[in-house]
């Protein structure tokens, strides 16, 4: 099994900031951020060094949520303290950004990185919408299109335009072109059926996280498996990505305090201005084409933000332990689900920096030795 | 069919007879239709509000007779510029979709002095058999000539009519390419032609690939690939505005084509 150690960036200095969206940048400290930043970005490299094979950026706007409003930026700064792991952008929010732009930066990171890029092409949380002003019933034609789009500015070895529905382009030659050929593995969420069936029919590796039960994940993984073979081919473990929120401590009394601590500050604090842009955007527009996933997807989010650590553990969403706890859990996940990638977040809400690194310590020394040889070790192509 | 305002005549060349359609005026535009035949589209109506367009119906097709004589694409290039030279004056541009696309490479390179711009809406004649899908079901291949198959009137022709277009495609073809299925003489000579060249592709086009485009880009000394999005092989009928749009701009504007003109746009 692969393991991805993917960071939020959250700004962890407020109490309280209120339900409006978005939040104020009052609250915001350039300086503090500075150190934050700082902080983050040796995490993230000090994960390969705790073993892991990716390390994850994504993006986010106006909002204590996270602090990467470009993944590529955080992408090139790791490529400088990186020598071995997959950079996985999870990702750019493909319909809200200039495609061709995205295929540039991404195949800058492929260069720069020797060929190490997971290339993620993800819609967006519904919020991100009112953040760039983008209409949300667009979020998939907008996202079809855009995918193709990039594809061409990858692989296509001579000049050329695009005339689309959203995009238009008189010549397109992007320079650099990507390392990986033809080009790097893409990363789609496959969050519901329809999502899965897109990933597949494009021969993308599948990712879901804050997923409300198991049942969820099978569903999907099923429908991904299905429309990948109907396509002509054949996914492994390795293009199964899985997420879960991670604490791993000496003890899991000690454990589950800080994922206690850090949910309820993720929930809190980092989700409640967010959570009021996301319900307008999924109520009032067609951001999943069937409304019916949307209203789910709500439903989704109260419930997990009321569940106690131990109901969160059962679902499949939360890994919390000991290092012999969490092994439990990954093997548990792995034989419901025969994933290949296994996608962390030790960072959650607040846990204090100090606790996220012993936790990859413990992960490094006592957890991963007894979940490496899960799954198959495939390399991933595109 | 549909004729749009369009006038049938008939022109008597030097090589032979050759019925064609004409409309609208303005600079001289001919367009050189498929190998399923004569269609008036939308978007040749609209190009007639700015030029003089001239549809030839090229001979064995929609139910003319074949011409002595005129029996490979080279052979029909030269009926065409025979054409060009005694019913239209001044540089002409031309339009060809498919076969006609095919058609307009050699009318290009056999009367280079009366050819002003070109427009390959999904070139033909250039690609092998195997490098696009054969077979399959009735759905399955109309869907690769059309994302919006609805959009064609399924009784515009009659099945002899098809059943003489296909005929007559297969005659042409058969005596102009090699066993791949290429017109090996124009794929060596694509690099003589000096027109500034518009190559449209669709998306979807599941009759002529990708490969085509991107050699045309590679081979031809002026030359502009476009991918016009969820269309297929029938650019013109899969997406009529944005073909309008991109022809009307490449036609006005020649190499200044890439150039975004904002406000400024004629």
């Amino acid at each position: 099994m692969k393991f991805s150690y993917f960071h939020l960036m959250p700004w962890t200095h407020v109490e309280e900031v209120g339900r409006d969206w978005p939040i104020s940048n009052r609250l915001f400290d350039p300086e503090v951020a500075t150190e934050d930043y700082q902080a983050y970005i040796d995490q993230m490299a000090y994960a390969e060094e705790c073993g892991f094979d990716w390390i994850g950026c994504n993006e986010h706007h106006y909002s204590p949520y996270g602090m990467m409003t470009n993944p590529d930026i955080i992408g090139g700064a790791l490529t400088q303290r990186t020598k071995t792991a997959k950079l996985a952008m999870m990702g750019a929010l493909v319909p809200m950004l200039n495609p061709v732009r995205v295929a540039e930066e991404y195949a800058m990171l492929d260069v720069m990185s020797g060929g190490r890029l997971i290339a993620g092409l993800i819609r967006g949380i519904p919020h991100e919408y009112a953040a760039y002003n983008m209409a949300g019933d667009e979020s998939w034609p907008r996202f079809r299109e855009a995918v193709e789009l990039i594809v061409k500015a990858w692989t296509e070895p001579e000049p050329f335009g695009w005339d689309g529905e959203f995009y238009q382009f008189k010549s397109v030659s992007i320079w650099p072109r990507p390392r990986q050929q033809p080009y790097p593995p893409m990363l789609m969420s496959a969050s519901t059926p329809d999502s899965a069936r897109f990933a597949a029919q494009h021969r993308a590796m599948m990712g879901i996280t804050n997923f409300k039960d198991l049942q969820v994940v099978k569903d999907v993984i099923a429908a991904y498996k299905a429309a990948a073979r109907e396509a002509g081919w054949e996914p492994g473990p390795e293009h199964i990505l899985v997420g879960a929120n991670v604490c791993i401590a000496d003890t899991d009394d000690e454990a589950r305090k800080w994922m206690e601590q850090g949910a309820a500050y993720l929930f809190g604090p980092l989700s409640g201005g967010p959570r009021t842009a996301q319900k307008l955007v999924l109520q009032r527009t067609r951001y999943y084409e069937d409304s019916s996933i949307g209203q789910a997807s709500l439903d989704r989010r109260a419930t997990l933000k009321s569940t106690t650590i131990d109901e969160r553990i059962e679902l499949g969403g939360v890994i919390c332990g000991s290092p012999e706890t969490v092994v439990q859990q990954i093997r548990r996940l792995y034989d419901e689900l025969g994933h290949g990638v296994m996608h962390m977040v030790f960072k959650v809400g607040d846990i204090p920096n100090d606790v996220v690194t012993h936790g990859m310590e413990l992960f490094k020394e006592e957890v991963l030795p007894a979940v490496r040889e899960l799954g198959v070790e495939v390399e991933v192509g595109a | 069919m549909i004729e749009r305002g369009f006038e049938r005549r008939r022109a008597e060349l030097p090589s032979g007879p050759l019925d064609y359609y004409v409309a609208g005026e303005g600079a001289p535009l001919v367009y050189l239709h498929s190998a399923g035949g004569t269609r008036l589209t939308e978007p040749l109506e609209r190009l007639a509000e700015s030029h003089t367009v001239y549809v030839p119906v090229v001979p064995g097709f929609d139910g003319t007779e074949r011409v002595p004589g005129i029996d490979t694409v080279q052979r029909l290039a030269e009926h065409i510029a025979d054409f060009i030279a005694e019913i239209t004056s001044g540089r002409v541009d031309i339009v060809g979709h498919s076969f006609g696309g095919w058609t307009a490479l050699r009318v290009a390179l056999t009367a280079p002095d009366r050819i002003g711009q070109l427009v390959l809406e999904a070139p033909a004649g250039l690609h092998s058999n195997d490098s696009v899908p054969q077979g399959g079901t009735p759905d399955e291949v109309q869907r690769r000539f059309y994302a919006y198959p609805e959009r064609i009137d399924p009784n515009e022709r009659t099945p002899e009519i098809v059943e003489g277009n296909r005929a007559a495609f297969a005659a042409y073809r058969g005596a102009s390419t090699d066993p791949s299925g290429v017109d090996a003489e124009l794929l060596a000579r694509l690099g003589e032609i000096e027109a500034w060249t518009l190559v449209l592709l669709g998306t979807k086009d599941g009759v002529v690939p990708a490969s085509t485009g991107q050699l045309l880009k590679n081979r031809l000394q002026h030359a502009y690939l476009m991918y016009v999005y969820d269309a297929a092989h029938g650019i013109e009928i899969d997406q009529p505005e944005r073909f309008d749009r991109l022809v009307g701009e490449f036609l006005r504007r020649g190499e200044a084509f890439i150039i975004n003109f904002g406000s400024n746009a004629d």
